[in-house]
């Protein structure tokens, strides 16, 4: 049976320890044992499966140009996640994707990009910061420019990729965390406030805000108020879900399955939603 | 209904027209009439004129008191002794505070209770939804009843002792549930539960009646009720201020176990 | 109605003895306490009667726990057990949730889920009329003719004493009724039903959500889910692994773990907000995504509730707070 529930056999070829903060983040490259590629676009997830332990989702982190490989970054939360950081390079996971809508990198075309991240909410970004650098995609878009959050230094993910972007044309990137931290000598504050310190024009702006619900609300409403429309105001969204296709019941948001509606929804669709995520 | 209950339900309604009016209480737990003539309703009656459906016959036997949990200000609760002995130990577990509920006890004799602020006299108690338990190592049985049963948890959900915000039958790590509904789930689920309920049971039949298959496994914890009250004199929910076997360890005891 | 014939009542019995040849067969039987839908071996199990079997037959569609796939070396396999079955007795209001609800959510759109679409493909449904409106039923409010119904392979209609008509309205239904009934032509014309206006909420979304005082509404549930388990309609699962192992196994919206997020935030932490989703997803979510709400007004929640919560009440108790004022 061709079936939506049939997950496929995944090498874990590469293991990445991000943080060594307060959360615990790795980055799992994958390859399929097949050798099949897994197409898909910005913004969209995977229902990971270690046998025994349990299925969860994960948005893409790598590139979707790429494909020799995905990358999952995971934090060590609960029981599925537990039982990935547990695993080496060589085990075995199964994925079954891609579930999901993406980021709308067709409407975005033309426009400058502002992603704000906080902490984790940098993994489902990074395809599209790939995506956007890509060669064949650069010249389709304005300038960009990335504000990542994190609580300490220690939990910045990514850190290796800082260097690379740096190098693409046009792009800038502000890193902030939380609260004053020694040895850090960059910016401190909450991305909400760090906004009205930046140069934002507002006309031309695409802004994808990923991270906890409480920085996606805070800044979303920043953004807003400094002009960025709200339907150019874009997120993601992460809710419990088992199917992740729209059948179990658990994702929704009002009418709306963050599963197949989402995950990536604008301010405009979220205000019309219910306030239960 | 009966005469005799009718007369009750006028007095209980004395009672609570005069606390409303007294503004001793903000509302009544209760059952009142429904549509439908054998079942009736649990109702949060918060004003005199909600209590015009005050029911009270054989049918009232589900839960009630564990809705006192969280509520606030102050609730009267029309209660049968099991009633008010799951107020003491909720009492006794921190759950509840004592000035929170007014306790309107009905029953044949006011002694019966282990605390009530006012009382109800029913000559002809209702009786409680309890069957003959079975013979202790009953297999059969045990396994004819694990095998109605649809682990719905509506037993745990009824039960007073049963408020732990998330069930060990919901735990991930660990994981203690066998998958799916098979027999070792469900056994798991029931016997982790009566094992829970040592000494914490206050006999009300609620998970019996709660339950949509009729289930009655409640022989178990009464099992256990029985053991606790020859070992210890222990009987859940009777006396304020009273520790559950389980919560009190004492290195003197003869501490015997609770399976032979 | 592809063909209709007259059943003596009498020759059901063998009519089940024949299908048990080739068919798994589920009808309702009596455990001793409750009347329930059950796989049968033995005809004479079977219980004719007006009741309805306290949980609906969808455990035969979607059964409550079911191994679906086995993890191997290299590749995942579907390990699905779908044997051919007919439920038998089964009434217009469960057959309605069949063919409008799990049928739309499982077998339509983007995604199409093969387990339910193949026990639904391997199983006839022969369906029954009700006489009486049990206590809690309200299939007259919810566009349901209790009498009568198409959404099934095989309806039969009591038609005087001792027989049964029976309308075949599939081919497979044909097949059945030529092949395992003994029956006699006959003519049949089934008299439309009068039904009453409809009741289903008609306000929108955000008013049903902020309006209602769900609080109120829901005080006296004690979240238990047996709502959930006993109705035909509602299909919400999860997936749970063991060893090599996965299974597919009712969930219930009215358990804080159902949305519990691993992080341990809860979207819907309160009994009012799983209360208040419940009869969302029902009669307001469902309705607008897939056109039909998903209740039928079989009326099992009602009589299995411990709290005594009458599901068409608090139905028109919604209605009205979500047409009404502001003040909620």
């Amino acid at each position: 049976m061709d079936s939506i529930y049939l997950p496929r056999a995944y090498l874990i070829t590469d293991v990445i320890q991000e943080t060594d903060g307060e959360v615990d983040v790795k980055t799992f490259r994958l390859a399929a044992k097949s050798g099949e590629s897994l197409d898909f676009m910005p913004g969209q997830f995977v229902e990971l499966t270690v046998p025994g332990f349990g299925e969860a989702p994960f948005g893409f982190a790598s590139s979707p140009k790429n494909k020799d490989y995905v990358e999952l970054s995971i934090k060590r939360v609960g029981v599925v996640t537990q039982a990935v950081h547990d695993l080496s390079p060589g085990d075995a996971v199964w994925l079954r994707g891609p579930f999901g809508n993406s980021f709308p990198v067709r409407e975005m075309e033309g426009a400058n990009i502002l992603y704000v991240a906080g902490g984790l909410g940098l993994a489902p970004l990074r395809p599209l910061i790939d995506y956007v650098f890509h060669p064949e995609n650069r010249e389709k878009y304005g300038k960009t420019k990335l504000l990542s959050a994190a609580r300490t230094p220690a939990d910045f993910i990514y850190k290796y990729d800082v260097g690379r972007w740096k190098e693409c044309r046009d792009f800038e990137i502000f890193q902030t965390i939380d609260a004053p931290y020694k040895s850090w000598e960059g910016r401190v504050g909450f991305p909400h406030e760090l906004l009205k310190t930046m140069e934002i024009l507002p006309d031309s702006l695409y802004a994808v805000v990923c991270g906890p619900p409480i920085m996606i609300k805070y800044t979303a409403r920043a953004l807003k108020e400094l002009g960025v429309c709200e339907s150019r105001i874009i997120t993601t969204l992460e809710m419990r879900m088992s199917c992740g296709v729209g059948k179990c019941g658990k994702c929704n948001i009002g009418r709306r399955y963050v599963c197949v509606d989402g995950p990536v929804m604008r301010l405009s669709d979220l205000a019309q939603m219910p306030d239960e995520y | 209904m009966t005469e005799e209950k009718l007369s009750i339900i006028e007095a209980l309604k004395t009672i609570c027209e005069d606390l409303f009016s007294k503004r001793v209480i903000s509302r009544v737990l209760a059952f009142t009439e429904g549509e439908i003539k054998e079942i009736p309703v649990v109702s949060l009656i918060t004003n005199p004129e909600g209590l015009k459906g005050l029911k009270w016959d054989e049918s009232c036997n589900k839960p009630l008191a564990k809705l006192l949990l969280g509520l606030k200000p102050k609730t009267a609760i029309i209660a049968r002794p099991y009633d008010a002995r799951a107020v003491v130990m909720y009492i006794n577990e921190n759950q509840l505070k004592r000035d929170d509920v007014f306790i309107i006890g009905v029953g044949k004799d006011a002694s019966d209770f282990p605390v009530f602020d006012a009382f109800a006299k029913d000559p002809s108690p209702l009786q409680s939804a309890r069957e003959p338990s079975p013979s202790r190592g009953s297999l059969d049985f045990f396994l004819a009843e694990i095998d109605r049963c649809i682990l719905c948890y509506a037993c745990r959900q009824a039960c007073w002792g049963c408020y732990c915000p998330s069930c060990f039958m919901e735990r991930g790590i660990p994981d203690w549930t066998p998958a799916g509904v098979g027999r070792e789930a469900k056994i798991a689920f029931h016997l982790g539960r009566t094992m829970h309920l040592a000494g914490r049971c206050v006999e009300c039949g609620g998970c019996k009646t709660a339950c949509p298959s009729g289930v009655n496994l409640k022989y178990l914890i009464d099992s256990l009720t029985q053991m606790c009250y020859e070992e210890y004199g222990h009987k859940a929910g009777m006396e304020e201020g009273a520790r559950d076997p389980l919560s009190d360890y004492r290195c003197d005891d003869g501490q015997p176990g609770f399976l032979e | 109605m592809l063909l209709s014939a007259s059943v003596k009542i009498s020759s059901v019995k063998d009519a089940l003895a024949a299908l048990l040849k080739d068919y798994e067969v589920a009808a309702p039987v009596s455990d001793g306490a409750n009347l329930l839908y059950s796989y049968i071996t033995d005809p004479n199990d079977v219980v004719f009667s007006d009741q309805l079997p306290y949980k609906s037959p969808k455990e035969f569609l979607l059964p409550q726990t079911e191994k679906i796939l086995a993890f191997g070396e290299d590749s995942a396999e579907d390990i699905q057990e779908a044997k051919k079955t007919v439920i038998f007795d089964v009434r217009p209001c469960d057959l309605s949730a069949f063919k409008r609800i799990t049928d739309k959510v499982f077998s339509e759109g983007k995604f199409k889920d093969g387990f339910y679409m193949r026990r639904r493909k391997a199983s006839a449904t022969i369906g029954m009329a009700c006489k009486s409106l049990k206590p809690g039923c309200f299939c007259n409010l919810r566009g349901i003719d209790k009498s009568y119904s198409t959404e099934c392979d095989i309806f039969l209609t009591p038609a005087g004493e001792d027989e049964y008509i029976a309308a075949a309205h599939t081919p497979v239904g044909c097949d059945l009724l030529k092949s395992c009934f003994r029956s006699v032509p006959a003519a049949f014309s089934p008299e439309p039903a009068e039904l009453s206006e409809t009741l289903e909420i008609c306000s929108e979304e955000k008013d049903v959500f902020e309006k209602v005082n769900w609080d109120a509404m829901s005080a006296s549930c004690i979240s238990c889910g047996t709502c959930t388990f006993v109705c035909p309609a509602c299909h919400c699962f999860d997936f749970k692994d063991k060893g090599s192992v996965r299974y597919r196994v009712w969930d219930s919206c009215m358990y804080s773990a159902f949305t519990l997020h691993a992080s341990g935030h809860n979207p819907r932490a309160g009994k009012p907000e799983r209360f208040r989703q419940r009869f969302m997803h029902k009669y307001v979510y469902m309705l607008k995504n897939i056109g039909e709400s998903a209740c039928f007004g079989c009326g099992r929640c009602t009589r299995k509730c411990p709290a005594g919560i009458n599901a068409r009440r608090v139905l028109e108790c919604i209605k009205a707070e979500a047409a009404g004022g502001s003040d909620g």
